[in-house]
């Protein structure tokens, strides 16, 4: 039976390793923030716009207008095709779908002069002039002698140097689309290999395109999350090692803490679809938390002999729990998932070092040093000016809404960003999803927003809608141009030009050809970025980002943005992040209320001088969503301190220790996470840092 | 204004560069009329320079895609971009002048025989030319015949 009892928290970590081994590939970790966002329009809109070509161009650019520079951009070009990964886009030809649509609809595709001040005889010899006199070849229109139709205005030229695509005064540039519509990691990973790999002996060449981030940002947030992982091992187990110097206890407790983490991944891998990466490193750091309970049972002598139940852990496991409880009801996954996967760790953790280590039974030893510091402290005045610098400084914080700021910042690629979009002329404009119910009514809202704003881009404006096509089909029959063939004919000849030249001018078919609607399938083939989902037509357009409040009036636009998107999504959550922060407080003061009344003073300034430093170092920087977050968590853990400080063991060696490992312990799973590169995790690792130093210095103290 | 700065840039190019006497026959289809210009050229590294003497004298320049024209009139810029045909006119006998093969190679099927080459059109410029043909002289361009597909022609004899 003690065999059985000795061996069962091991037998339980090889049962859960086993499983974890098999199971692991079923859960999908991802490093996408975005995709952690609440569900809404914003960002369903994202992920439509995400399966246009539009958002993962491959833009690359060589160097100078020389005939290295266009044999070094032909080379890339060929290599890439023939990888049958990447389409060509940058193609000056229009494709030839396009080419005989625009042959077929020429007079309603361009622009309707309708000025007809200068007569036929006038406007044919300034032809004949043109053509014979100007110094350069000039061509005439057969179809069109009376000049009635011009090219629609370009908004952003296309810049074309010796038959190649130019980029600014730089160089040739390709602009090339991945096939692979599927969106995946894996594809964008095959693409950034590819190019790489064929760019990678040629100098003097730049590329960019969007999806290098997800590749390269998922690449170093794994790394940077591995390098956190194991660092915050390292020093715990460096720690528990100087702390516990019991080996046997040290290994059942990495085995019961790898457990509760594997265990508690394999559940949310359950829940949700897609993990963040972020769960996994905040998870590690969850882990240093749970150990806090069996530092107290091992210091209070739990694990020698039997004692009573340990009321300051229990509510100190209460707490922290019903912290996380009440934060997993906002509406955010990233919140949730951090949230369920520390109840579930703590719960398995709690259970095991509470009820399991007791049976196994561990023999306390002496640690190699003792917490002996107690220096005289104010609690009350610290508890009374904290609180009043929260009140002061809350109404002068201001939220940082930039959703980049929580993702790493890879200033390489973005710099490369700049560089194109500033050469193309695209920086500062930002997309527009338009959606409709049918093809019709897509190309009358792009229209719509090609002609109200001044700089828009719309693509599906280049067509017309059965109401223009009847307008302009009206306009035409009101110019009579059938009637004047015969005179343009007779004219013509008169000034020289050869017999029949303009017979075909204004020919019926040009003028009157037949509406047709156009499809999904066509719009495709012609080169267009559209898409089909639920009944709904969707297309992209570009606006300047100084209209963006003027968008907002088109219902059926919505900008693509994730700034905004992140915005709109603190928004939607804003209330319940309130009333979360609102409960979360009340339960700590009912907490502190009910076990900690006698020592009030004491016990609440471990909350709220850490929450006072915290908001102070606000005043001076950013304040994400992941400080605020981390703030309600590190109030949860003050609270820990209070209650476990409130004990009238407390002052007692062994319990001062494992207080004082405690927070030496949190300050190695949570504070190396300040040496992360991930906005997020850097946030979440320097409120814990300003927390656990304000929690130590109060540790030092005792009631004068 | 900005003209003017090209005008001074080329003018200064025209100095630093051999100019060839050279004769232009454009027949028109429209017309079925031959025009006949003749003048200078002048390859630069970034521009060509064209100076007509007859029948009228006027400068064109051709830089970065535009095209500008000093005559009586003064200066005035012509996007080569939005006209196509003028556009390959140039690309080709800048092409053909830097002996640029990746160029001429991907817009043309070349086949050479002594020191005629003929260029047969493809994907694009096939909508636009229907051949070019190119003769050279010790390597030297001689003459340059375009064909175009709405039966214009274009000859540039080179005299000297």
């Amino acid at each position: 039976m003690k065999f059985w009892t000795k061996t069962l928290n091991i037998a339980l970590f090889t049962f859960v390793g086993v499983l974890f081994f098999f199971y692991q590939n079923s859960v999908h970790v991802s490093t996408n923030l975005l995709s952690f966002l609440p569900e809404g329009k914003s960002k369903e809109a994202f992920e439509i716009y995400s399966h246009f070509k539009n958002s993962k161009e491959v833009l690359i650019a060589t160097e100078g207008f020389d005939k290295d520079s266009l044999a070094k951009i032909k080379t890339i070009e060929e290599k890439l095709l023939a990888s049958n990964l990447l389409k060509l886009e940058s193609s000056i030809a229009p494709n030839a779908k396009l080419i005989e649509y625009t042959k077929n609809n020429a007079f309603y595709l361009k622009n309707l002069n309708k000025d007809d001040s200068v007569g036929i005889h006038e406007t044919l010899k300034a032809l004949y002039e043109k053509m014979t006199h100007n110094p350069y070849y000039t061509t005439i229109d057969a179809s069109d002698p009376l000049g009635y139709f011009s090219p629609k205005e370009q908004k952003i030229p296309i810049n074309i140097r010796d038959g190649h695509l130019a980029l600014g005064d730089f160089g040739y540039l390709s602009v090339l689309s991945i096939k692979d519509t599927s969106n995946t990691i894996e594809s964008y990973e095959k693409i950034y290999t590819l190019v790489h790999k064929e760019l990678a002996s040629i100098d003097k060449v730049r590329v960019f395109s969007p999806t290098f981030y997800f590749v390269e940002n998922s690449q170093k947030i794994q790394d940077d999350v591995t390098f956190l992982i194991v660092l915050s091992t390292i020093l715990l187990i460096v720690l528990y090692i100087f702390i516990i110097k019991n080996i046997y206890l040290l290994i059942n407790t990495i085995a019961t803490l790898a457990t509760s983490a594997l265990l508690s991944f394999l559940l949310i891998g359950m829940i949700w679809s897609e993990v963040s990466v972020f769960v996994l490193a905040f998870g590690n750091a969850i882990g240093t938390l749970a150990i806090d309970y069996m530092f107290h049972y091992y210091f209070y002598g739990h694990y020698e002999r039997k004692k009573k139940f340990n009321t300051s852990v229990f509510y100190g496991f209460l707490t922290t729990f019903g912290g996380f409880l009440i934060f997993v009801w906002v509406d955010f996954p990233l919140i949730q998932q951090v949230c369920v996967f520390a109840m579930i760790s703590l719960v398995l953790s709690y259970l095991q070092f509470v009820f399991l280590f007791p049976l196994i039974g561990f023999k306390k030893a002496q640690p190699y040093t003792k917490f002996h510091v107690s220096i005289p402290l104010p609690y009350r005045a610290i508890a009374l000016l904290s609180l009043l610098a929260i009140v002061l400084s809350i109404p002068f914080i201001k939220l940082d809404t930039n959703i980049k700021n929580l993702d790493y910042q890879n200033t390489t690629l973005m710099k490369e960003e700049k560089f194109f979009k500033d050469a193309i002329k695209k920086e500062g404009f930002m997309p527009l999803l338009i959606e409709a119910d049918s093809i019709d009514e897509l190309i009358v809202h792009s229209n719509t927003i090609q002609k109200s704003f001044k700089n828009a881009t719309a693509p599906l404006s280049y067509f017309f809608d059965k109401s223009f096509y009847e307008q302009r089909k009206k306009a035409l029959e009101a110019l009579h141009l059938n009637e004047r063939k015969a005179q343009i004919e007779e004219e013509a000849t008169k000034l020289g030009f050869r017999a029949g030249f303009f017979k075909n001018a204004y020919s019926e078919a040009l003028l009157y050809p037949n509406y047709q609607e156009l499809s999904l399938e066509q719009l495709r083939e012609m080169g267009f970025d559209v898409a089909f989902k639920e009944g709904k037509y969707y297309t992209y357009a570009l606006v300047k980002n100084s209209d963006r409040n003027v968008v907002t009036q088109f219902t059926f636009a919505s900008s693509i943005d994730a700034k905004e998107m992140f915005f709109n999504a603190l928004q939607k959550i804003a209330h319940q992040l309130l009333l979360g922060g609102i409960v979360a407080i009340t339960f700590i003061v009912f907490m502190l209320w009910m076990v900690c009344r006698k020592t009030i003073a004491l016990s609440s300034s471990f909350v709220l001088l850490p929450t006072a430093l915290i908001l102070l170092f606000a005043l001076m920087g950013t304040f994400t969503i992941a400080h605020i977050f981390m703030l309600f968590i590190m109030m949860l853990f003050g609270i820990d301190y209070g209650i476990y400080m409130s004990s009238e063991d407390s002052f007692k060696d062994g319990t001062r220790s494992a207080i004082f490992f405690s927070i030496i312990d949190t300050f190695a799973g949570f504070g190396v996470l300040v040496f992360s590169d991930i906005g997020a995790l850097h946030a979440m690792g320097l409120v814990s840092c300003l927390a656990t130093v304000a929690i130590l210095v109060l540790l030092m103290g005792r009631k004068r | 204004m900005k003209a003017f700065a090209l005008y001074l840039l080329c003018s200064l190019a025209l100095f630093g560069a051999t100019a060839s006497n050279f004769k232009e026959t454009r027949y028109l289809f429209a017309l079925d009329k031959n025009v006949t210009l003749e003048g200078f050229i002048t390859f630069g590294e970034q521009n060509i320079i064209i100076e007509y003497v007859k029948p009228e004298s006027k400068v064109l320049t051709y830089f970065e895609e535009k095209l500008t024209i000093q005559d009586q009139n003064g200066y005035r810029a012509v996007d080569a971009q939005s006209m196509p045909s003028l556009n390959y006119f140039f690309m080709i006998i800048k092409a053909v002048h830097d002996e640029n093969s990746v160029l001429l190679d991907s817009f043309f099927d070349t086949t050479t025989k002594g020191d005629e080459t003929l260029l047969i059109p493809k994907g694009v410029a096939a909508e636009v030319l229907e051949e070019v043909r190119i003769v050279r002289q010790a390597k030297k361009l001689k003459s340059l015949q375009v064909k175009i597909k709405n039966g214009d022609r274009i000859t540039i004899e080179i005299l000297d």
